[in-house]
């Protein structure tokens, strides 16, 4: 894979979704993965409730797989009890949700943010761009930012 | 209402024989002051306390828990107390063996029942195992020591969770009848 230009265009592409966009992204750091664009395809973005609904699926899917069946249950509990945001709420409040990460896990959460990341990518199908500096918050704005892109 | 804390070191404190417990920290002094307040009430209660040393020194460790109010000096005089430095009982002579460790721990059981004392309470700091590129050693024998110990003590597993690569929480967790994190500004407790 080779590197991007100092704010390349590259596409990004949601095949299950059927939209792809342009999009301005900085230029990767030596060990970030780049990517590869796609052929083009029709523009049709995911609407912000199935992008939240992935984000969930994802957030679930990612601390079942890396702590097991019983753990992301007392995270969830801890969230609530010390940021009073319920998991359906997580779409809507997500710096918080990092930050009750960052304040359980440490260093651990940012693997954890990228892993939640990689997660939602496959399900929307896209081609994960792994930058290693940049947690969940870049990447959901990054997907966003795609949608708002086709839109305007 | 009790805070997190308060019930964590409740649970550890209160931990019956054979519990198998993992435990997750980001700061040193978090993971002393809950091994201390662990070990200690078993040494006031009459039982036996070992403290597998790895990422601090023994020679640290007694300091920390002098000043924790552990009379370590009288407690190590009559055998209660046991501050053991890893290489005594992992990775002896470079060379992790399962069933060696698990055999010392056995006599270690054996030696306390032996002396009088009312049960045995131990713990471990596992950072060696990642120092020592061992991970894979280190599952294996977390897995063979199963969720309810075989030897009727209490244990603790310490793992700095800086060090430990996120493939293996899972396995690790799994091995363990119940998980502890201590984060640097939250805590939980949750069955593994």
């Amino acid at each position: 894979m080779g590197k991007h230009d100092a704010a390349s265009d590259i596409r990004l592409i949601l095949p299950r979704f059927g939209f792809c966009v342009s999009k301005k992204v900085r230029q990767p750091a030596e060990r970030d993965i780049a990517v590869t664009p796609f052929p083009s395809m029709s523009a049709i973005p995911p609407t912000e409730g199935a992008l939240d609904e992935l984000l969930l699926e994802s957030v679930h899917d990612t601390l079942k797989g890396i702590f097991g069946a019983k753990v992301p249950e007392a995270i969830y509990k801890r969230l609530e009890t010390n940021y009073s945001i319920s998991p359906e709420e997580i779409p809507n409040r997500l710096s918080e949700f990092v930050q009750g990460l960052e304040g359980l896990f440490d260093r651990a959460s940012k693997p954890v943010e990228r892993a939640i990341a990689k997660r939602l990518d496959s399900k929307l199908g896209l081609r994960f761009v792994e930058m290693h500096s940049l947690g969940l918050l870049d990447y959901l704005n990054e997907v966003k930012g795609a949608g708002k892109d086709i839109g305007s | 209402m009790k805070t997190v804390t308060e019930m964590i070191m409740e649970f550890a404190t209160h931990m019956k024989a054979t519990d198998h417990v993992i435990m997750f920290y980001s700061k040193p002094e978090d993971k002393r002051l809950l091994l201390f307040a662990y070990l200690g009430t078993g040494l006031q209660k009459g039982e036996a306390a070992a403290y597998i040393a790895s990422q601090e020194s023994p020679k640290y460790i007694r300091e920390a828990m002098k000043t924790h109010g552990i009379d370590v000096d009288r407690f190590e005089k009559s055998g209660a107390l046991h501050v053991i430095p890893y290489e005594d009982w992992y990775i002896i002579e470079g060379k992790f063996s399962s069933a060696k460790t698990t055999g010392l721990w056995g006599k270690l059981y054996e030696d306390s029942m032996t002396n009088g004392f009312k049960g045995l309470r131990v713990t471990g700091e596992m950072a060696c195992f990642f120092e020592n590129n061992m991970i894979k050693e280190l599952a294996d024998y977390e897995k063979s020591l199963h969720r309810v110990l075989d030897v009727p003590m209490t244990a603790i597993c310490a793992y700095d969770m800086n060090l430990v690569p996120l493939e293996f929480y899972r396995e690790l967790i799994e091995a363990h009848s119940n998980v502890i994190f201590l984060g640097p500004r939250d805590s939980m407790m949750s069955p593994a």
